[in-house]
């Protein structure tokens, strides 16, 4: 195992393996197991994301990362013949089951998805739509959350002036950093990314990174991608997925950002981020 | 044999092209054969204003008009709640227990079933059963057991083809269901539900048999009449070609069959104008969401 | 460093608007699926209305006679008893026949136009198909069949009366079908083309890859591929065809008789009856004679069960090519 780095890792993220503890988790899950019918997708999962860090899951297809982030916020609920076992802690507490406490989880979590799909409506429309789910507001008290939620997005200057027209005449990577307003209107907590950036171009991909970058300390952000650069670029702390024995996904290893891609503990880790396979 | 296959290969398509534009230009024929057929009756303004005469010609099918618009409208208001909602119960909640597909199967059998069985059944329920006469309401609830799976189905298919990602992102927001589906989903398909919503409407003015059986009572001239009650008796267009080609003995209508001429062309370019308001609002719609406008 | 926002960890308990969101969730999809429901609601009124009205049939009139009987005359217009009453005749043969004979035909005939069209629209040139022919075929499904019904009466049946006996009209089944197959093809062309274009490409570039030419391609290829979807659009044209009343009722010359195949082909130009037709006759005096009422419910029962039939047999295909696939 050498010392350099075999893959550059943002400078932040060194900063933070020489010395800092990271935080306690946000996110935990202990023995997850999903099922999609008989189908086991994921196996005994002991997965965590430490608070205000960005926790990067990588893996080859279809080793579960997407369905490890999705049960996060209990969206799988929602497909036919999918269930679940095994414990999941929200900052030390056991996640909510019940119909109100699954919403009140998701509200708390805020999701982005591989391609961007602001709703059909206007931009302001878009970032007011979360706050406007709990109670009804007068229009311009919506004003300022959601001229911060933009700010905060960085695309409040080039939105400012067509607030009342409609999201989809945006272009493809404003579109997702509105996704990403529509999230923050709403002060969450988390924020889960499935590829955020895999339909942008690079320009784009790298003003999402740089907001990723932002909320560091604020959000806490768990991003799957199967972009092993990307996960090196912009997370504290990455996982590494694989399926197992019946094809079920299980989470290999997970380690500082650092420490996974140069001193992998687990051989297939090292296959996986030397090329090897996958 | 590479040979007869190329010769085999430009004779069948050859043969498919010429079978298609024959029927093609065929249909076409009919079409403009109807309107040209009726176009002197469509230029006569007493059609659209006077109702239906049996003792003199020059008569109208004003009353048609405005019944086959009121027994239209009626339908859409009968069938747009409630198709809509099980159109959203098989797109967003159902699951694949038995009792569901006990419920599509009923909903592919309405869809399937022959209208003049309608016409029969909605006789014998919303007539003879309530003990009362044909009425607009009979006829148009018959109207509405025709177009409900169509409704049901069209919404069905809008709410299917948007993104999934779309009533993701909303709940992944903390939106209940009812929220995701009110707030982001129907906005979404919008366009696709009025255009279902124009051609059901299509298809419910051009239905005949079933209204014949509970909308009709008598001749034609019965209905010389603009009142807005549902409770009133009331024949459409479609109705009164058939009556004016099959029932009325001839000589009792002079113009029976100029009368009928007129009407048949009406109907059809009803049903261009019908068409062509799906296709323009399905267009608009878009655009709008889009953002150009 | 920023400062960690401090969202409480606990997730806050029900609140009363909690409760009322989640209320209306649990109304609303109560709400959805009783709508859901309705549909099987209204197929069992159908049943238990149609039955209740065709009691009188079973009882009366026995279905042993209903159905084994070709004489149709329910007034007794024709046949009387020795003391010179008129004694009726329920023979649901004679429309059952008629309505089998007419939509045999109008298949014959929409089956290859049907496909054409499907091959058209879905192998030929996309432009012209999806700009031009889609369009054109979901126009003329708009065209209310009654209207079918009067250019066949206006514009067919006087050049069918050329060649039709003397004192013929040209009304008959050569007319009801050939008014069916032209209202059952846009059925039949669209529900196949969707099918020739839900195959995936692979397959259609695999064996030109081998030297088939289209037609071989399409013939040995595609249509087996889209098996299902053409079927299921036969079928569905063939439910069409078989409930459709007023136009046929228009063509067909509404006489009680069977057709009569034995003598070639001259059956098409001779009038005759169908189910729908039938039960449409008795309209015109509803109320006045319960055992032809009873009767005509009788039918309207058979066809809701050749309905039943035909969805069920779509069902099948449908769900057997999934399984393949």
């Amino acid at each position: 195992m050498s010392a350099e780095f075999r893959i550059q890792v943002a400078p932040e993220v060194v900063a933070a393996v020489n010395g800092e503890k990271l935080p306690a988790p946000a996110v935990e899950t202990r023995g997850l197991d999903a099922w999609y019918g008989d189908f086991q997708s994921l196996r005994k999962v002991d997965f965590s994301a430490a608070k205000g860090r960005v926790t990067a899951i990588i893996g080859p297809s279809g080793c579960g990362k997407s369905t490890l982030l999705r049960a996060l916020n209990r969206m799988n609920d929602l497909v036919p013949g999918y269930r679940t076992s095994g414990e999941m802690i929200l900052e030390g507490s056991p996640a909510p089951t019940d119909p109100a406490g699954v919403i009140a989880l998701r509200r708390r979590m805020g999701m982005l998805f591989q391609r961007p799909n602001p709703f059909p409506m206007s931009v302001f429309d878009n970032v007011a739509y979360g706050l406007r789910l709990e109670r009804r507001w007068k229009k311009h008290d919506l004003d300022e959350p959601v001229e911060r939620a933009l700010t905060r997005a960085g695309l409040w200057e080039e939105v400012k002036d067509r607030l009342s027209r409609s999201a989809l005449g945006l272009s493809g990577g404003q579109q997702q950093r509105l996704c990403l307003a529509r999230s923050l209107a709403v002060d969450p907590q988390v924020i889960l990314m499935d590829e955020p950036t895999s339909a942008l171009d690079p320009i784009a991909t790298l003003r999402v990174e740089e907001l990723m970058r932002e909320f560091r300390d604020e959000v806490t952000i768990i991003i799957v991608t199967h972009n092993m650069q990307q996960a090196a670029r912009v997370s504290d702390v990455t996982a590494f997925m694989m399926m197992g024995a019946g094809r079920a996904g299980e989470l290999v290893e997970i380690n500082s950002t650092i420490d996974l891609f140069n001193r992998p503990s687990d051989r297939r880790t090292e296959d996986y981020i030397t090329g090897r396979f996958g | 044999m590479n040979r007869r296959a190329r010769v085999n290969n430009a004779l069948a398509f050859g043969l498919i092209r010429a079978i298609a534009i024959v029927f093609l230009l065929l249909v076409v024929y009919v079409l403009l054969y109807t309107v040209v057929q009726g176009w002197s009756e469509l230029t006569r303004g007493a059609f659209y204003t006077s109702p239906p005469s049996t003792d003199h010609a020059g008569s109208g099918a004003g009353p048609q008009i405005f019944n086959t618009f009121y027994l239209l409208i009626l339908t859409v208001i009968l069938t747009v709640p409630s198709g809509l909602a099980a159109g959203i119960y098989f797109a967003e909640y159902a699951g694949t227990g038995r009792l569901v597909n006990a419920i599509r199967r009923a909903t592919e059998t309405l869809a399937t079933l022959p209208s003049i069985v309608v016409g029969l059944f909605g006789y014998a329920l919303f007539v003879q059963a309530t003990g009362s006469h044909p009425s607009r309401l009979a006829a148009s609830l018959a109207l509405t057991v025709i177009a409900l799976p169509y409704a049901v189905r069209i919404t069905e298919d809008a709410l299917r083809s948007l993104p999934t990602t779309l009533r993701e992102s909303s709940l992944a927001l903390g939106a209940t269901r009812w929220q995701t589906i009110t707030r982001v989903l129907l906005p979404a398909a919008l366009p696709q539900l009025v255009t279902g919503v124009i051609l059901i409407s299509g298809r419910a003015f051009g239905e005949a048999a079933a209204v014949l059986f509970t909308g009709t009572v008598g001749t034609p001239t019965a209905y010389a009449n603009y009142s807005l009650s549902p409770f009133l008796p009331g024949d459409s267009l479609a109705v009164n070609l058939y009556v004016f080609r099959s029932q009325v003995e001839p000589g009792t209508v002079p113009d029976a069959a100029a009368y009928a001429d007129g009407v048949a062309a009406l109907l059809i370019l009803l049903v261009l104008v019908f068409n062509i308001a799906a296709r323009y609002a399905a267009r608009h719609a878009v655009r709008r969401l889009q953002g150009a406008i | 460093m920023r400062a960690v926002s401090t969202v409480p960890s606990a997730l806050e308990p029900a609140a009363p608007q909690w409760r009322r969101r989640l209320r209306a969730e649990r109304i609303s999809r109560i709400g959805f699926a009783a709508a859901a429901g309705l549909s099987l609601v209204v197929v069992g009124l159908v049943i238990l209305f149609l039955t209740i009205n065709a009691w009188p049939a079973f009882v009366h009139i026995g279905l042993d006679h209903f159905f084994g009987s070709t004489t149709w005359d329910p007034e007794g217009a024709n046949h009387h008893t020795q003391n010179l009453q008129p004694l009726p005749f329920f023979g649901s043969l004679t429309p059952i026949a008629g309505s089998a004979v007419a939509v045999i035909l109008a298949l014959v005939i929409a089956i290859p136009v049907g496909l054409a069209l499907a091959i058209m629209i879905a192998e030929t040139s996309r432009h012209v198909g999806e700009r031009v022919l889609r369009p054109a075929i979901e126009l003329f499904v708009g065209v209310p069949s009654i209207v079918y019904g009067y250019v066949g009466l206006v514009l067919l049946v006087p050049q069918l009366e050329r060649f039709a006996p003397p004192g013929q009209s040209g009304q008959g089944f050569g007319a009801a079908a050939i008014v069916l197959g032209v209202m059952v093809v846009p059925t039949i062309a669209t529900l196949s083309a969707d099918a020739l274009q839900a195959v995936p490409s692979s397959l259609r570039e695999g064996s030109i890859a081998l030297g088939a030419t289209p037609w071989q391609t399409l013939r040995r290829v595609l249509i087996p591929a889209a098996r299902a979807g053409i079927i299921s659009g036969i079928v569905l044209g063939l439910a069409r065809a078989m409930g459709e009343a007023l136009a046929v009722a228009l063509v067909i010359g509404g006489v009680a008789r069977l057709p009569d195949l034995a003598g070639g082909l001259s059956f098409l130009l001779k009038p005759g009856m169908t189910m729908t037709t039938t039960i449409t006759d008795g309209i015109s005096n509803l109320g006045a004679n319960p055992k032809a009422e009873a009767a005509r419910y009788l039918l309207a029962l058979v066809l809701l069960v050749i309905t039943f039939a035909c969805v069920t047999t779509v069902r099948v295909v449908q769900r057997r090519s999934e399984v393949i696939t």
